[in-house]
């Protein structure tokens, strides 16, 4: 059960989110099929460092990104989704 | 077996207390024990040797320690629903009245005719359980029966459990975990800090191992120093000291889960504590491990350190006659606890060559005889232990034989990381400690204590007190070194000048005595042939012998097994390393893991606003994903089936009322929204014009129908979306997820709306009239309120929506208002319907309903259509991409087939089609699915049969053989494909 | 003793899209400090629910007091919750029974969080005194979880 930092309510149980995948934009919609595909079933899975999308629900329901180790499962920082990381 | 009354209790000592008696029973006797007792120092004071039986060899067993690590004394306590069993009768506190018995014995634990089994032993091997019963293949079920009836230790109760549990939140800045002498150390060194400290321990009151032990800190005995301390920690208000509380698990980011035991007049039997800390010590002490050797399982082998447990919790002399069997200095510090308890002792049998043997311990063993170089043979004593036979470790044969009826066993110390270990990085075996010891690889993560792999009771202080600093330091506070006066510390000897076999017995028949896992029954010849089959990695190893698979989780038999491991294959044992630690650390009961989510309170439910409403018009509630919701209303005497069929009855025959409160609904404000809805539904809705509704099917990314629902545009720059019950949260995350992340640049405003709008749909040739009775401030004619219309209004004192919208295919209106007001609505919408003989219908009748209009529901909208495999291909915008409009074309191009949404009607116009039955066209021969049923009913209005179903591909629907076979029902119905909508197709009546 | 009262005839306003510098104020009451904060005079509450969202509170269910143009967007929202107050010794161990929040030094916080699978809001109003609004769907289902704790208390 990690704490996750929401960058508007501070740190908040795990329980608070939901878990939206990796942080990687979707292709424009008139993309070709092949982009689409790539983008839905072709996934990195790296060992160390990733960003990746979190909603919080039970909380201010605003998505935010945060960077995460997949194996120390440290969360290194959260931020708003438009904000440069 | 027992002698009269407590013939091992001392006449003083213990931390019982003596002038509060209590009675209890043990596989039917009666005895006597104190308050302060656990099950098994009381049954060792009464002079109950054997306990029960193990579990595999069904051979007599004793209490062997005092601790969560108690290998032998397993038991059942209580009875009826508060039969509890798998129980270690040293973790049970005496309390009056309990009753307790022996497990995995019959008829009694001292005549056990499960004991013939034991004569079977050599059979009985590692890995027997993958060898044996293998054939006849048909005779299976025979052994089945009999290894059931044979195996598994304690019998669950088969009633409710009559407890209480809680679950508790906390958080604090430090956490400390045991209240040892480094536990409190840290704890003491943190007061007064400022910072909120926790500190748990797993014994009924604090001090650890200062409570088994004659050592003194400040000229007091530990035991004293402890609970002045704990005490002083009470007062202070910001320490919170939990006892009879076991950190069970320590996961991520610093949550630990605590079990807490409670005490008896509690109304709550345990609480599990989920405990976020900034800080961690781990202070969990040390086990002393056994050693292996040819008859070291009889009741009367006990470990060392248990002797002054005995004496100083619970004043109790664990025997009359001892041997020591030991591999390191610590062994020696019982000859102390035994001579004060009144107990001979006979010799100290050391596995050590002479010159190894420590000076401080040859001065504790004083004029007792030491035989060095030597290992205890074999032991005899059936119920009890009786003799000793004693041989160098040169000869096979034993020379010497001593009259004992406690061997008190020295194996060295481990000190208890698993916490740390359940954190995935393994411990390391150090040669010079001889024991596993573990490195915390996280910040804020400390050890400290025996538990860091300190055993002398100074240093132990020490540590405490360092990492206390260290959590000061590190938390940012001021951590000015203080250094703890050693010179007041008096402890005992610490392990040291370790050596010898890690098993003595020599020779297959030796061996096959020696046991390694008490509980399982695992031996040294069991881990020697499943080494010599191939399985010598530590976690074959463990599986297949079942080592350390036990109620005691190989707390004593773990490290005492990779040891014997390194000896048989000559492989160092840092190099075996251990196996795989998982949480929990002790067992704990499910009701502790369930808390207060059982019964009624199992889910989370949710009620509409007409709940109370639904109730007293009769309705069956059931639930419906989270939401409780009316099946139907069965009137006096009715049956289910007469209720749903009087109810669609009546609709189609004049009006009826249901509730439409579990759809989720979204306001959505903003200039862009037309845009928006367009790019996420499949249909064209930003040419929808204001205050009418439309039908819009949404899709996942690749091209699946995600959800349908209704856009409605209440205003130019106001619009309003619906989404099923079960996607309404999914949908929301969706909407969300694409306005926030995906096009923020859009100008739209979304909010969940779903709570605070109750409504009623009003269907039925009758609608209009009952609509007209209830709302105001709105005209109700077709022309000014059409088909797929919106207009707000009054009903009542209150605002409203109303939307002309049908689900069911009638006349139907759906009135919205205020949730807060929901009873008002039902009230005016009974009162105005009673001309019409209003009835109120559930999900059962709607769902009837939608059938025969064949729109599509869940059954359809299964994660595997796209918008074409539902018949509504022709939806989908072609003029502008939306989402799921790239893969659409590409799915219809990978698959081979296109399915179809078809009716169905059975042949013989009575049989219902079987619900979930497949498709197969008898003419084609054998019996290959073509397809599924998706709903399926006995149609009240049209009097016959009738299903959806998909078929898999669209060519089948001419045949003139298909028929619906149900293998789980045992069916199969001839059926014919048949046109949608089953009833009223042109969609008249929803247009009156 | 731990005592649960429920507030009826509230009003709850969402206003979303709200700008909140220090300078302005909503109808006479200062803005509150950020998200997850509240400010409180007799009987409203603003609470700052998200990035320029907030849940106005009035719990004398008065006038609406909100003037136009002060948010982009504003909602009625009185039907979606229901308003309780627990108070008595120990409270903030029973809220721990069921959340996960920290509720330590939370003074004029509005904490969003569930309370066992239930969304809340918790209202930290003094010592041992705290206002829950939940979302009226759950709200039975959350009395009904809380009941056993309530009458151990």
């Amino acid at each position: 059960m990690l704490i996750i930092p929401c960058p508007w309510c501070g740190e908040r149980d795990e329980s608070e989110f939901s878990y939206g995948g990796r942080a990687k934009p979707l292709p424009p919609l008139d993309a070709p099929a092949n982009d689409w595909q790539t983008a839905l079933h072709v996934h990195e899975n790296p060992d160390g460092w990733h960003e990746e999308l979190w909603f919080h629900g039970f909380g201010c329901n605003q998505w935010l990104v945060a960077r995460r180790h997949t194996r120390t499962q440290e969360i290194s920082g959260t931020r708003a989704p438009g904000e440069m990381s | 077996m027992s002698g009269e009354g407590q013939i091992r209790r001392l006449a003083q000592g213990g931390m019982i207390d003596r002038a509060a008696p209590l009675t209890f029973r043990f596989n039917g006797r009666a005895f006597e024990g104190f308050a302060g007792d656990t099950l098994a120092s009381a049954l060792i004071a009464n002079g109950v040797d054997v306990v029960a039986r193990s579990f595999k060899l069904h051979r007599p067993r004793g209490v062997m320690t005092d601790g969560p690590e108690e290998p032998n004394a397993i038991v059942t306590v209580g009875e009826g629903p508060d039969r509890t069993p798998n129980l270690k009768a040293t973790e049970v506190p005496l309390t009056q009245g309990l009753v307790a018995t022996s497990q995995n014995c019959w008829p009694s634990v001292n005549h056990d005719f499960g004991a013939v089994t034991g004569l079977m032993s050599p059979l009985l091997g590692a890995g027997f359980y993958y060898k044996t019963f293998m054939a006849p293949q048909g005779a299976w079920t025979i052994y089945e029966n009999l290894i059931r009836r044979a195996a598994g230790l304690g019998r669950a109760t088969e009633g409710l459990d009559p407890d209480t549990y809680e679950h508790r939140h906390a958080q604090c800045d430090v956490l400390i975990i045991g209240a040892g002498p480094a536990g409190l150390a840290a704890a003491q060194r943190l007061a007064g800090s400022g910072l909120r400290i926790m500190l748990c321990d797993e014994r009924s009151s604090p001090g650890g191992a200062l409570q088994a032990t004659g050592e003194t800190i400040g000229g007091e005995p530990g035991a004293l120093w402890a609970r002045t301390v704990a005490q002083s920690l009470d007062s202070s208000g910001d320490t919170t000291v939990l006892q009879n509380a076991t950190a069970v698990w320590l996961a991520d980011h610093r949550l630990v889960t605590i079990a807490q035991r409670l005490e008896g007049d509690s109304p709550v039997a345990q609480r599990l504590w989920f405990v976020r800390a900034r800080h961690i010590i781990v202070a969990t002490g040390a086990i002393e491990r056994p050693l292996c050797f040819s008859g070291n399982d009889r009741p009367g082998v006990m470990l060392s350190s248990a002797v002054g447990a005995y004496r100083h919790r619970y004043g109790v002399a664990v025997g009359a006659r001892a041997v020591v069997h030991a591999n390191n200095d610590s062994g020696y510090n019982c000859l102390a606890e035994l001579e004060a308890a009144g107990i001979d002792v006979a010799t100290v049998v050391d596995l050590r060559p002479d010159a190894r043997i420590g000076e401080a311990a040859r001065v504790l063993a004083d004029t007792i005889p030491i035989h060095a170089d030597s290992h205890v043979m074999a032991t005899s004593g059936r119920k009890r232990l009786q003799r000793v036979e004693v041989g160098s470790n040169a000869d096979t044969v034993a020379q010497r034989s001593f009259d004992a009826d406690l061997l008190c066993v020295a194996g060295g110390w481990s000190p208890t990381v698993h916490l740390l270990a359940h954190r995935g990085t393994p411990a390391q075996f150090d040669p010079d400690a001889a024991a596993f010891l573990a490195q915390p690889s996280e910040d804020h993560l400390d050890l400290a204590g025996s538990a860091a792999g300190h055993m002398e009771l100074a240093a132990c202080l020490e540590s405490g007190w360092q990492a206390a600093g260290n959590a000061l330091a590190s938390l940012g506070h001021d951590a000015t070194y203080r250094t703890f006066d050693q010179s007041v510390v008096s402890g005992q000897l610490p392990p040291g000048n370790l050596a010898g076999p890690w098993c003595s017995a020599q020779g297959v028949r030796k061996r096959r005595k020696a046991f390694v896992d008490l509980q399982n029954d695992v031996t040294a010849a069991d881990l020697e042939s499943a080494i010599a089959e191939g399985y010598d990695a530590v976690e074959h190893l463990k599986r297949y012998t079942t080592n350390g698979m036990g109620t005691d989780q190989g707390k004593l038999s773990n490290v005492l097994a990779i040891g014997i491991v390194a000896e048989i294959t000559g492989r160092p044992i840092a190099e075996i390393g251990h196996t795989t630690f998982r949480p929990p650390y002790t067992p704990v009961t499910f009701g502790a893991l369930t808390g207060p989510h059982t019964g009624s309170n199992l889910l989370v439910t949710r009620r509409t606003p007409f709940h109370d409403l639904h109730l007293a018009a009769g309705a069956v509630m059931e639930p419906a994903g989270a939401w409780l919701y009316p099946k139907c209303y069965p009137r006096e005497g009715e049956t289910i089936d007469a209720a749903i069929r009087r109810e669609v009855l009546s609709v189609r025959g004049s009006v009826g009322v249901v509730d439409m409160a579990t759809l989720g609904k979204f306001e959505l404000h903003g200039p862009d929204v037309g845009e928006f809805l367009d790019r996420v539904y499949a249909n064209r809705l930003s040419t929808l014009a204001v205050g009418r509704c439309r039908y819009a099917v949404m899709l996942r990314e690749d091209g699946v129908v995600f959800d349908d629902g209704t856009v409605t545009r209440m205003a130019d720059d106001i619009w309003h979306v619906t989404a099923t019950t079960s996607h309404a949260g999914s949908v929301y995350r969706h909407l969300t997820r694409l306005l926030q992340v995906e096009w923020p640049e859009l100008e739209v405003c979304l909010i969940d709306v779903s709570e605070q709008w109750a409504g009623l749909a009003i269907a039925g040739p009758r609608a209009r009239d009952v609509l007209a009775g209830v709302v105001s401030d709105v005209a109700t004619e077709p022309d000014a309120l059409p088909f797929m219309g919106f207009r707000k209004g009054r009903a009542g004192r209150h605002d409203a929506r109303i939307y002309r919208i049908s689900f069911s295919g009638e006349l139907a209106y759906e009135v919205f208002v205020p949730a807060h007001v929901a009873a008002d609505l039902w009230h005016a919408v009974m009162e105005a319907g009673t001309p019409f003989d209003i009835c109120a219908y559930g999900y059962e009748a709607l769902d009837v309903m939608r059938i025969e209009k064949s729109h599509v529901a869940d059954g359809e909208i299964d994660g595997r259509n796209v918008p074409g495999d539902l018949g509504l291909g022709r939806m989908a915008k072609r003029d502008r991409p939306f989402l799921g409009s790239a893969l659409l074309q590409h799915y219809g191009e990978q698959r081979k087939r296109q399915p179809a949404l078809i009716g169905l009607t059975a042949l013989d116009g009575i049989t219902r089609i079987p619900g979930g039955a497949v498709l197969i066209d008898r003419n084609a021969g054998g019996r290959k699915p073509i397809g599924h049923v998706t709903a399926t009913i006995i149609s009240p209005t049209l009097g016959k049969p009738i299903a959806m179903a998909v078929l898999d591909c669209d060519s089948h629907r001419t045949s003139q053989c298909l028929c619906a076979v149900s293998p789980a029902a045992g069916l199969e119905v001839d059926v014919a494909v048949t046109a949608m909508p089953f009833f009223d197709p042109a969609g008249d009546r929803m247009r009156a | 003793m731990i005592t649960l009262q429920e507030t009826t005839g509230f009003t709850a306003q969402r206003l979303v899209g709200v700008a909140t510098d220090k300078d302005s104020e909503l109808a006479g009451m200062a803005w509150p400090d950020g998200v997850g904060m509240a400010s409180h005079d007799i009987d409203r509450s603003i609470l700052m629910l998200g990035p320029g969202t907030c849940l106005v509170l009035d719990r004398s269910g008065g006038p609406d007091r909100v003037g136009a143009g002060v948010a982009k967007v504003t909602v009625e929202e009185s039907g979606a919750w229901r308003l309780f107050m627990l108070e008595g010794e120990g409270t903030s161990d029973l809220i721990g029974q069921l959340s996960p929040a920290d509720l330590h030094g939370t003074v004029d916080a509005c904490i969003a969080t569930h309370a066992g699978g239930h969304p809340v809001i918790i209202l930290p109003r003094g010592a041992d005194r705290f206002e829950l609004l939940v979302v009226r769907s759950y709200a039975e289902s959350l009395l009904a979880l809380l009941a056993p704790a309530l009458s151990h208390a």
